[in-house]
């Protein structure tokens, strides 16, 4: 039996790397090849099965059927027209720009406030963040209990001589998409303050000290020092809440299923509804391709833009 | 000498097939004289109809054993369809009668999954009022578990607390609402951010306002001889509920009201009355077993002019893949005895089939109808028995949608969103949108 050192340290299919000249370091075999397996079952079970079912999108499928006739590009051509999508549209966006500024400048000084001097700053940052890993739908039902027209929020008001505020908070249009975001906000605070202590941690004592002997103020230092070296958490916290930001939907359907009347309707709840409520898969289908391009767009965007400012351009 | 590579191959293969193995299901036992096991997929909404029903069956049958799935409401319809689309559907299945819900079975019956029940010897036998809910054709395709009827449920004690009448006509319910509502207390509890609840409300007015002058309306919107926007009935219906509102009928903050905060508060004894379908009794009761329900068709125009909407809305239908077939039609057809569809039906908190059609013909004697447990209900008797009955009308519309919008844009006359013309119109754009 001839079997060398080097068959042993190297499988068979390790040659595929070494074809190519790529995945080489240092000498050693591609490390590509060995996620190959891996690589092929994310393709196969992943991603192919979001083509196949972004096929639909060009379908009139109504899910039973086990027929779906091919329409183009109708499904898209009604979503321009169809109002409670450009609503759904507009209320996506507005919420997560909202909850994306919101829920960083709210963890960002979560941060800042629980990053030293408090004894208790541990038991401080896990009260801030157990909201983040509690159940959407349990945080949903606790705030409308909040929320109720007898509930807790109009009895302080009453009793703080505010009678005249009281409101049934998730049924008022004009009001009910904010609610919605003070909800969210309370929820995902905690997780950006996460992002932004792991940040800090990374930022060494002696430039404070170094900026304090020099004379800078806080105000200063935070600007000139602290924030420039957040900029690594920042992108991570930015595109990880923009994601979650337009990906909400179980908050929204437990505190005002989308009403009153679409006011709180978002792409998310609308790819939802028309699919399984109406039983429009096709055009919720439609919906749900809108909704990944969004996505993609907007957190490559904001990607590209944080790097350019990590890198300081 | 066996090579690395061809090692790696027979690994390979290997897993192949041990993979195979873990996604290939065992074939049922179907063959004669063998245990057989069917299985019922069904909506999380109580267990106890069918364990009662569950345990007798297996008596009677006991080559057969039943396997039960409870899928939370809001994912029911997906997960059934899921199941039929990839060929694992249960053998039976729970849905609603007609094509108007999210879970309706008249949609998956046309699909091809459902098995046609008519030769068996109930069906011939049920009213032919559950005809246009059950049949495509003349095949029907589900067994009706119960026949709720949709009306008002009222606290007596609180009307006589308040000293104010139970109200029999609409405009003695205009009167009533200022009434109790001078006193501290709702006058009519009203979930107004659930659409399935303001649109129970908007069927209730309809019964009176659309279906009682005309009890073939939906069958003319079908044909495109009316819509709802031309409807002048439609527009009495919901000119309704602005009146209700105006009058001052429903709870303060009503908009903004979800089922389990309007439930509590009429169990609480701080609302008079609220619109349910009968199968809500049980669940009301479970917030406050000291509080009695009574029970009145929702007020008409006048008394004799008082329609209850009833349909036989839950059902049960067999896979027609089923492997089990035979044996999940034997399920059904036991269910079917009367005495065994009475007391699945008490369980839900309607009636079965058979009493509600003796109560049709006039022929359930009032010591049989104390035998259905259902005493509570004896509010809806005269108007059943005065065939004062009427559709109810949205399962029989084509999709879930039309349904939607009007339960939607109810919540939009309350908070003035929408306007009558504007929700009639949205109904229409949703009776003709593609499915």
């Amino acid at each position: 039996m001839t079997v060398t050192t080097e068959a042993v340290s190297r499988p068979p299919w390790s040659r595929l790397g070494a074809r190519t000249g790529r995945g080489r370091t240092g000498g050693k075999p591609a490390p590509w090849a060995w996620a190959a397996p891996a690589i092929l079952l994310l393709l196969t079970i992943h991603y192919l099965a979001i083509a196949a079912g972004a096929w639909y999108a060009f379908t009139d499928w109504s899910g039973a059927s086990p027929r779906a006739s091919f329409i183009g590009l109708a499904n898209f051509r009604h979503i321009l027209q169809d109002h409670t999508a450009r609503t759904a549209l507009t209320n996506t966006l507005e919420l997560t720009v909202c909850f994306v500024v919101a829920v960083n400048v709210l963890g960002l000084l979560l941060a800042l406030g629980t990053r030293r001097t408090l004894k208790t700053r541990n038991l401080i940052r896990s009260l801030f963040f157990a909201p983040a890993v509690l159940s959407p739908l349990a945080v949903s039902y606790i705030w409308q209990f909040i929320f109720d027209y007898n509930g807790p929020l109009n009895f302080i008001l009453r009793m703080a001589g505010m009678g005249s505020q009281q409101r049934a908070w998730l049924g008022s249009p004009s009001w009910a998409l904010w609610t919605v975001l003070v909800v969210l906000v309370w929820q995902f605070a905690g997780l950006a303050m996460i992002f932004y202590l792991a940040g800090l941690q990374s930022i060494p004592d002696e430039l404070e000290e170094a900026s304090a002997v020099d004379g800078a103020t806080p105000f200063y230092h935070f600007r000139r020092v602290t924030l420039p070296l957040l900029a690594p958490a920042l992108t991570v916290s930015f595109t990880f809440t923009l994601l979650l930001g337009l990906r909400i939907f179980d908050q929204i359907i437990a505190l005002t299923g989308g009403g009153p009347v679409n006011a709180t309707e978002t792409l998310a709840t609308q790819v939802y509804k028309q699919t399984w409520v109406y039983g429009r898969f096709g055009y919720g289908a439609a919906l749900a391709l809108v909704l990944s391009l969004l996505v993609a767009i907007l957190a490559f965007a904001q990607l590209a833009v944080l790097r350019l400012r990590e890198r300081g351009g | 000498m066996i090579t690395r590579r061809v090692r790696t191959s027979v690994g390979l293969v290997g897993m192949l097939v041990l993979l195979s193995a873990c996604g290939s299901q065992s074939s049922p036992q179907a063959s004669s004289g063998a245990p057989v096991t069917i299985h019922i997929e069904t909506q999380a909404s109580g267990t106890a109809p069918w364990d009662a029903v569950i345990k007798d069956f297996e008596k009677a049958y006991p080559s057969i054993k039943v396997q039960i799935s409870y899928v939370p409401i809001a994912t029911y319809p997906q997960v059934l369809l899921t199941q039929l689309r990839g060929g694992h559907g249960p053998d039976l299945m729970y849905g609603s009668s007609g094509s108007g819900n999210p879970n309706s079975l008249l949609p998956l019956a046309r699909a091809g999954y459902l098995y046609d029940l008519s030769h068996e010897p109930w069906s011939s036998q049920l009213p032919s009022t559950f005809d246009a809910y059950e049949k495509i054709g003349s095949a029907r395709y589900m067994f009706p578990l119960d026949v709720p009827v949709i009306g008002v449920f009222y606290n007596p004690d609180l009307f006589r607390q308040l000293d104010v009448q139970v109200p029999a006509t609409f405009s003695q319910l205009l009167s009533v609402c200022g009434q109790i509502k001078a006193k501290g207390k709702a006058a009519w509890v009203l979930a107004g951010a659930a659409p399935p609840n303001t649109g129970i409300l908007s069927m209730e007015l309809a019964a009176n306002w659309v279906y009682g002058p005309d009890p073939s309306w939906d069958a003319e919107r079908a044909a495109g001889k009316v819509t709802f926007s031309g409807s002048q009935l439609w527009k009495n219906a919901l000119q309704r509920v602005i009146d209700m509102n105006k009058a001052g009928c429903f709870e303060q903050g009503v908009e903004g009201v979800q089922t389990e905060a309007a439930r509590q508060l009429f169990a609480s004894g701080q609302a008079a009355m609220y619109g349910l379908p009968m199968a809500a009794y049980a669940a009301t009761k479970q917030l406050n077993p000291n509080l009695t329900i009574a029970t009145m068709p929702f007020p008409g125009p006048t008394p004799e002019t008082s329609y209850v909407p009833v349909a036989p809305s839950d059902s049960l239908a067999v896979n027609k893949a089923s492997p089990v077939r035979s044996a999940a039609v034997r399920f059904i057809d036991f269910l079917a005895r009367p005495q065994e569809a009475r007391r699945m039906a008490t369980l839900q908190g309607a009636f079965s089939w058979s009493d509600y059609k003796q109560l049709e013909e006039g022929s359930l004697s009032q010591s049989d109808f104390q035998r259905t447990g259902l005493s509570w209900a004896s509010g809806y008797l005269p108007t059943i028995r005065a065939k004062r009955v009427r559709q109810l009308g949205n399962l029989l519309w084509p999709n879930g949608k039309v349904y939607d919008v009007l339960g939607t844009d109810i919540q939009g006359l309350l908070t003035g969103q929408k306007t009558i013309d504007g929700t009639l119109s949205d109904m229409d754009a949703a009776w003709g949108s593609s499915s």
